[in-house]
């Protein structure tokens, strides 16, 4: 029995027990043992890069929840509820359908994505100075996710390495403070060891100037009265444009198809959907009223015009536009289609409006523009320059910066003003002209200790965030955000408190 | 036109195909007639042999002795009936032997018959008969014994074997038990056996009539039950195993076994989850443990395939019997893959003997049985001036479901061969289906072809194959869909012309405002969606006993699947505007798989002193499965001919390809111990090590044991109620697996994405799965007791069982947080899976039966039932699993504490005055959403019968469930007025403001997912009933036949239920998705069936 049952082994060993069971899947690559090569590496941060092109990551989320919370955008579509409950910052942290848990979970998978290409660019066969680049571009997208959570959520568990499932990972958030410093310090290394541009083909990537553009709108959000932050802030935004930045002589030229990779963008997302990559820059149907062939996600307000002084005619039309104007200067004026609903005021004197940047002349197609998205522009930098200039006390030299930005829209800039504090206020202005409907209001005004009317507050910013999801603070067991008090939310509103309902 | 000649060349060539095969009868009798008719020439010759003989007052026996010596024939006689020793005298010269032997027997009045070398006397009775001896064509046989066979009451049995012993001539009795034999002399010995009997050997000698008298045969118990790698007498059977022999699906008319299972066996649950020809079933053992895949394993004649659609492989007509391996200790051999049950299917064999051919012809009629009323023309139009809708009256009255429905003809050839010699036994088969479908645009076809050979090289070698290969070829039309065509021929308005005046399909858009407006006969008309599926599955094996007892088997299976699938859309053309509605596409399919086996066993049965009985088993199995798919797809332009399906044919620009592979292994070891002592105590243990290639290395093994004894109780001295023949308590243990789950899951994997880097579109990859290293298998654990008893005289069966049945860590999705950060292309979280969660299945099963064989009629019975309790003991602490279908509209909660994909909604406690549903609600006002149905029947049962009295035969065959709710989301579409020009059910409509909202005010509110769709989903159904007629045996030998029998079948001729307002209620889990149970999202309706046919065996 025994000789037989050796025999019965001896007979199915020999038929390869050992290598029988290997199989491995045919129809995916496995991450193990793919990175091998600098395009490798690339080809995983294209996964990153696809999720920024993602509709409901930035254009339409965090977009559109810092406009709306910012008081320039409104959710007439009442079936998209998470919107409304932005208008009047009463997020909960079961959202109503969900769209802050949204954009958490789509920048968390985005950052996932990052760290499990950063993983792996230690061991490729690759130069050192190629590592060190595609870190830089890998570090300056993980910067650019975490920027997305922290001014909304506050403080983030820092995704230093890649968490692996089933090994009892215990995500423990960090502050505020950590969570802008983990970002800082990622933009630091990408803006020291990005290249200055791209060729052709990799146009879209992020280069040195992206990094240090980023850098220098995040310190400057943080520097409060820290005179070395406000240095940084300059060398960052020196670097930039040294790097030979430029402004686009036409400013509108920014938001349409022919004004991509122009010499003003520092980052922005590709979009073309005719493209065999079938994406679509689609924010305009975002935030355009639905009669008016859009979904009424987020349209602007007439609280978005406080943003322009009343000569500051090309950005207020590029930006923001109501009945009788005319839509990117083209002939037809904008009727509203004759909606009533359109044309009536509200008691608060509440128009609906529309937005100029990204519009989609075939709206109806539904499949949005070529336009790329900007998320970074030199006109930011020349501003955050001269933000920096002026808080370093070198004030007329801040004013040529502004004045740069200005000339471009046939503005007039009094370079003869010499209070800082005015100078202050005038270059924060012009910030919320030049960038109107562009996503970054909402950090400007709190990152800056102001309410939606530019007045001061009075609260602790990093206190003026919204629930975490409440799905993550279970998950996680997690201390839920506690802190933003009705007081506080009345402080920030101030008189643009967007209700027509 | 090339093409289309080419297409029509191959239709004709399938009717001239078609009316060969029904030409074949017709041929094979011609064969046979020419046969006999040739035999008795020499006979003649025999007779002019000249002779010379001059004897006086000698004996016949002297006499008889010359003559055989000087024409070399030899003489047969009765001595009892003809007396030798009779002095004769006899003078003749040179004279041929006939004349001769007319002078000698003449007076004695003896007549003879002549064959080739041997002349048969008999004494004559009747001036009748005199002189017919000389009638040399007359085809006699060489000596017939003829007689009857009875069971010991003296009741006629038919259908029994006599087979002269040592020659391979054998004949089988008639329905009254009579017999006619041919033999060759005195020393001859006829066999007689029949199953369930004492087969008896009788010496011919000299009689020419024997009537004999068979005994029940007490150990008829000795039933063959084939377990896994082996088979044991249904009295040595430790678990709890179904048996279906094969005639119970020949005499069901039914195009796959499985349709055939249903209601055979207690605890196995057949789900029709198509009615469409060719449209599959789920098989539920013992209840469902996992919301993943839970359909069994089959084993067909030794090889392991898990593949549902082994019925559309399997000739129904080969099968000699299906074995279902229910609890965990019968399945434990199967290790990994036996969680679900094991369906063991064993095909014919050859048998020993001359060539014996079985022919089986049926044609049948489909019919569509109408369940309820929609409303006619001029109701509808009172419904819609209730809604207050606008219409233009097309001035028609359409029913739309007669107009895509249609009486469907169906048609089965099969014939089988079989026969042997000592060393080689064979079966071959062929079989033709050709079933049309009730719903116009909807057939199949299937053509089939076996060869299974046994052969015994030497005393010591065995070798033998089964092999099979099939081809069928199916048209689908859209199911399952509540917008799908049978769901629009539904609502659609009965106002609306089916075509207009210039041919083009009427469009109800132009007549009111439809929101789902697709004219129903247009999508039963325009496209084609064709699949075909050729298969070869087999095995070769050999055997070899080294020593006595001791067997090493070597087993070399196979299963190949090739599926090509045909889409052809245009796109409709609507109504006098022309409107346009879809994109035209084509597209083809191309899929395979090949799955191999290797197996060898080593099997050693001895016996131990006098008492001690061992059968050990020992085995080591490989099995390997590759599959690889190809496909095409061209949109929005297509060529206008409906024949043209190729890719190319398509000028479109826009087109998709895609492909995949995918391959797993699975290696075993598995071992059985039976031990038998004193046949009354039996205990069987089992192990089964699987290593499957689905999991991480280091995870991939996995043990399952079982365990299982039997006391035969009745075996026992101190047991003497004499009326129980036979009490058998049993017990087992066991542990399963279910490794039916996606592979590699324990592997980070990169899907792939695209990104637009300056004006090109770049590819890159992201990680697109949550490896989780310690993904295994489901594992389940049984328990099972239950007893078996005979009374009187085994007429009267009993078996009961119960069954307790726990799944452990079903695998479910985890919600891990997101910080993980595993999103897909889309940015979607990616659910990683986990081995979470406990099921329970629990159930009694019953199973009585009984054969009656008094008098005239004898007739057989049997009934089986078993109950469910489906529960989901836990989720691993994770969230409900919520199914929410269609757009939310209704879903299904797998929650702790209920059943699988318990349907989930608001409960409706009535219609209030303003005419809406009035919800139940909870503290704070608002509408309770709860559990509201059970789609797993609380009992399921099945009843069959069988009589037979002369020669007419009949069988029935009913099948019920009970203790289960419909939810009948077809009603969104024709029930609740909720597309408000949809047409609606009549007796709904005539209940509008009682029962369901009015139709004044129903409005979104109404329409939410409520306890108001659930409807109970029990029924009867008369599966089949089926009428025959053998013709006796006279007139049998006058067709040259052994026999022939007529039959005439029904099937679901009627059904009890109280779901009135769907097509068919036995509603299926489609996709084979346990969390969408029991939604009528509006089936394929199941065809009542009249077929004739004919058996005919040679």
């Amino acid at each position: 029995m025994k000789k037989i049952l050796i025999l019965l082994y001896t007979a199915v060993i020999c038929l390869g027990c050992e290598n029988f069971l290997d199989k491995h899947p045919e129809n995916n690559v496995v991450a193990e043992g793919y990175y091998q090569t600098e395009a490798d590496a690339v080809a995983g941060l294209i996964g990153v890069y696809n999720d920024l092109q993602d509709a409901r990551y930035v254009i339409h989320n965090f977009n559109l929840i810092t406009s709306i919370a910012s008081g320039d955008a409104w959710e007439p579509n009442s079936n998209a509820l998470g919107f409304t409950e932005v208008e009047r910052l009463a997020v909960t942290p079961t959202n109503g359908d969900g769209k802050t848990y949204e954009l958490f979970a789509k920048v968390f998978g985005s950052i996932g994505k990052t760290v499990r290409v950063l993983k792996y660019i230690p061991e490729l066969q690759a130069s050192d100075q190629i590592k060190q680049e595609l870190e830089g571009e890998g570090r300056f997208l993980r910067a650019l996710s975490y920027y997305h959570l922290v001014g909304l959520f506050g403080g983030m568990p820092l995704l230093r390495e890649a968490p692996v499932y089933g090994e009892n990972n215990v995500f423990t958030r960090s502050t505020a403070e950590e969570t802008w410093n983990f970002i800082v310090e990622d933009l630091e290394y990408a803006g020291k060891n990005l290249p200055g541009s791209r060729a052709a083909a990799d146009r879209g990537r992020a280069t040195r100037g992206s990094a240090n553009g980023l850098l220098a709108r995040v310190l400057a959000m943080r520097a409060g009265k820290d005179l070395a932050i406000w240095q940084k802030v300059k060398d960052a935004a020196q670097s930039v444009i040294d790097d030979g930045y430029s402004l686009d002589p036409n400013y509108a030229n920014n938001f349409v198809a022919s004004g991509d990779y122009n010499k003003e963008s520092l980052f922005e997302i590709g979009f073309d959907p005719k493209s065999t990559d079938a994406a679509g820059n689609m924010i305009s149907l975002y935030n355009t009223a639905t009669f008016a062939g859009g979904y009424s996600y987020g349209e602007a307000t007439s609280a978005a015009y406080r943003n322009f002084d009343s000569d500051d005619f090309i950005r207020r039309r590029t930006a923001v536009y109501m009945v009788g104007d005319s839509i990117n200067f083209k002939s037809t004026k904008w009727t509203g289609d004759n909606n009533a609903e359109f044309l009536t005021p509200s008691s608060l004197g509440f128009v609906r409006a529309g937005t100029a940047k990204y519009n989609d002349p075939n709206q109806s197609t539904g499949i949005g523009t070529d336009a790329n998205y900007k998320m970074l522009r030199f006109a930011e930098t020349l501003l955050l320059m001269a933000e920096a200039e002026n808080e370093l006390g070198n004030t007329a030299s801040a004013l040529t910066y502004v004045k740069k930005v200005r000339d471009r829209v046939n503005l007039q800039t009094d370079l003869t003003m010499t209070s800082q504090a005015l100078v202050r206020e005038f270059i924060f202005k012009e910030r919320m002209a030049e960038l109107c409907m562009e996503g970054t209001k909402f950090y400007d005004l709190v990152q800056r200790g102001r309410g939606r009317d530019f007045s001061p507050t009075s609260f602790n910013r990093d206190d003026f965030v919204f629930p975490i999801p409440e799905s993550e603070i279970q998950k996680n067991n997690w201390t839920q955000n506690s802190s933003m008090t009705q007081q506080m939310k009345d402080e920030f509103m101030g008189k643009i408190v967007i209700d027509i309902r | 036109m090339n093409n289309f000649t080419k297409n029509y060349r191959r239709f004709v060539g399938w009717g001239l195909y078609f009316m060969k095969i029904s030409a074949l009868p017709l041929f094979l009798l011609g064969w046979l007639a020419s046969v006999s008719v040739a035999l008795p020439l020499h006979s003649q010759e025999l007779l002019n042999r000249r002779v010379s003989i001059k004897v006086e007052k000698t004996s016949l026996k002297e006499v008889l002795e010359q003559l055989k010596k000087q024409s070399d024939v030899r003489f047969s006689f009765n001595s009892k009936q003809i007396d030798v020793n009779t002095p004769v005298s006899l003078a003749a010269v040179n004279e041929p032997l006939g004349q001769a032997l007319d002078k000698l027997l003449g007076p004695l009045a003896i007549g003879y018959t002549a064959y080739s070398r041997l002349v048969v006397l008999r004494p004559l009775e009747s001036e009748e008969t005199k002189g017919k001896h000389t009638k040399v064509e007359d085809p006699e046989p060489l000596r017939v014994v003829t007689g009857r066979v009875t069971d010991e009451k003296g009741e006629a049995l038919p259908g029994v074997n006599v087979l002269v012993k040592g020659t391979q001539q054998g004949v089988i009795t008639n329905v009254d038990g009579a017999f006619s034999i041919d033999t060759p002399d005195d020393k001859a010995v006829l066999v007689f056996s029949f199953v369930g009997y004492v087969s008896e050997e009788v010496t011919v000698g000299d009689r020419v009539a024997i009537d004999v008298s068979l005994k029940v045969d007490e150990k008829s118990l000795e039933e063959v039950v084939v377990v896994g790698y082996g088979s044991k007498t249904k009295k040595e059977v430790t678990g709890a195993i179904g048996t279906m022999q094969g005639d119970v699906i020949s005499e069901q008319a039914v195009t796959g076994f499985d349709q055939a299972m249903a209601g055979r066996i207690a605890g196995v649950q057949i789900v029709q989850n198509s009615a469409s020809p060719g449209g599959g079933s789920s098989i539920r053992v013992r209840g469902v443990g996992t919301p993943g895949v839970s359909e069994p394993l089959y084993v067909i004649d030794g090889v392991p395939v898990f593949d549902a659609s082994v019925s559309n492989m399997i000739n129904p007509n080969d099968i000699q019997s299906i074995d279902i391996l229910k609890d965990a200790a019968s399945s434990a051999i199967y290790g990994a893959r036996g969680a679900n049950g094991v369906v063991i299917i064993t095909t014919k064999q050859g048998v020993k003997g001359p060539v014996k051919v079985d022919m089986n012809y049926y044609y049948g009629v489909q019919s569509f049985e109408k369940r309820f009323d929609m409303l006619d023309a001029s109701e509808y139009k009172d419904f819609l001036n209730a809604r207050k809708e606008p219409f233009t009256d097309g001035s028609q009255n359409v029913n739309w479901l007669n107009e895509i429905t249609a009486p469907a003809p169906m048609q089965n050839f099969n014939m089988n061969i079989k026969g042997g010699s000592e060393s080689t036994t064979y079966f071959l088969s062929t079989d033709f289906l050709d079933q049309k479908g009730i719903v116009k645009g909807t057939d199949f076809k299937r053509f089939t072809t076996r060869i299974n050979i046994n052969s015994k090289i030497n005393r010591r070698i065995k070798m033998g194959t089964n092999l099979t290969f099939g081809k069928s070829w199916r048209n689908t039309r859209a199911e399952n869909s509540l917008w799908s065509l049978l769901g629009a021929a539904l609502y659609y308005p009965p106002i609306v012309p089916i075509r207009e005046s210039g041919g083009q399909y009427g469009d109800a858009a132009e007549y009111l405002l439809l929101t789902n407006s697709n004219n129903p006969l247009a999508l039963v008309e325009v496209g084609s969606y064709k699949s075909n599926l050729a298969s070869a599955l087999g095995n070769f094996f050999t055997e070899i006993e080294p020593l006595k007892g001791l067997v090493y088997k070597i087993n070399l299976g196979f299963n190949y699947k090739s599926n090509v699938s045909d889409n052809y859309f245009p796109g409709y053309i609507y109504g006098v505007k022309n409107r346009r509605d879809g994109v035209p596409s084509i597209s083809k399919g191309l899929s395979n798989e090949t799955i191999w086996l290797i197996e060898n066993t080593l099997t050693y049965k001895f016996s131990v002193r006098e008492n001690h009985h061992i059968n050990l088993l020992v085995g080591a199995t490989q099995q390997e499965a590759n599959n690889e798919s190809l496909s095409g797809q061209r949109l929005n332009s297509v060529s206008k001919d409906p024949t043209l399906v190729s890719l190319n044919s398509s000028p479109s620009v826009t087109h998709r390809a895609d492909g995949g592979f995918g391959s797993w292994s699975l290696a075993s070891f598995l071992g059985r111990i039976d031990y038998n002592y004193k046949g009354k105590y039996l205990l069987t243990a089992t192990v089964r090590r699987d290593g499957s290639s689905k999991f991480a290395p280091g995870n991939q093994w996995g043990t399952f044991p079982s365990v299982s004894g039997a006391w035969i109780v009745s075996d026992e001295s101190f047991f003497n109620a004499g009326w129980i023949a036979n009490l058998k308590l049993r017990a087992s243990w066991g542990k399963l697996g279910n490794q039916e789950i996606a592979a590699f899951q324990y592997l980070s994997t990169l899907g792939s994405v695209t990104y637009l880097l300056g004006d090109n579109t770049v590819g890159g990859v992201f990680p697109n799965n949550v490896a989780n290293r310690m993904i295994t298998w489901e594992t389940s654990k049984q328990t099972n007791v239950g007893f078996d008893m005979d009374f009187f005289n085994n007429r009267l069966t009993l078996s009961v069982d119960y069954f307790d049945k726990q799944t452990d860590g079903i695998l479910l999705s985890d919600p891990i947080s997101s910080v993980y950060g595993y999103t897909d292309a889309g940015g979607n979280v990616i659910n990683s899976t986990k081995n979470a969660g406990v099921i329970a299945n629990k159930g009694l099963e019953f199973n009585l039966g009984y054969r009656s064989r008094n008098r005239g009629v004898k007739w057989s019975a049997n009934a089986n039932a078993a109950t469910l309790k489906n529960e989901v003991m836990s989720l691993g602490g994770g969230a409900p699993l919520l199914n929410s279908m269609n757009n939310g509209q209704y879903s299904t909660k797998t929650d702790v504490g209920g059943q699988i994909g318990a349907f989930y909604g608001k409960v409706v406690e009535g219609v209030g005055e303003d005419g809406h549903f009035v919800f139940a609600k909870d503290a704070d006002g608002q509408d309770i959403q709860t559990n509201i149905g059970n789609p797993i029947p609380r009992l399921t049962y099945g009843l069959n019968g069988r009589a037979d009295y002369k020669n007419f035969d009949c069988s029935m065959a009913f099948q019920g469930v009970a203790g289960n709710d419909i939810y009948a989301a077809s009603l969104f579409q024709t029930g609740n007025f909720s597309y408000s020009t949809n047409n609606v059910i009549k007796s709904i409509y005539d209940q509008a403001g009682k029962t369901a909202p009015s139709l004044e005010a129903a409005n979104g509110a109404d329409y939410a997912g409520s306890s108001w769709f659930v409807y109970n989903g029990a029924y009867l159904r008369l599966r089949s009933v089926q009428l025959g007629y053998t013709v006796p045996l006279a007139e049998m030998k006058k067709w040259g036949v052994d026999r022939i029998r007529f039959y005439i079948t029904g099937q679901n001729l009627f059904t009890i239920d109280k779901y009135k307002v769907g097509l068919n209620p036995e509603v299926g889990a489609f996709n084979q998705n346990n969390v969408s149970a029991g939604v009528d999202q509006v089936t394929y309706p199941t065809a009542r069936v009249l077929t004739a046919g004919i058996n005919l065996s040679f």
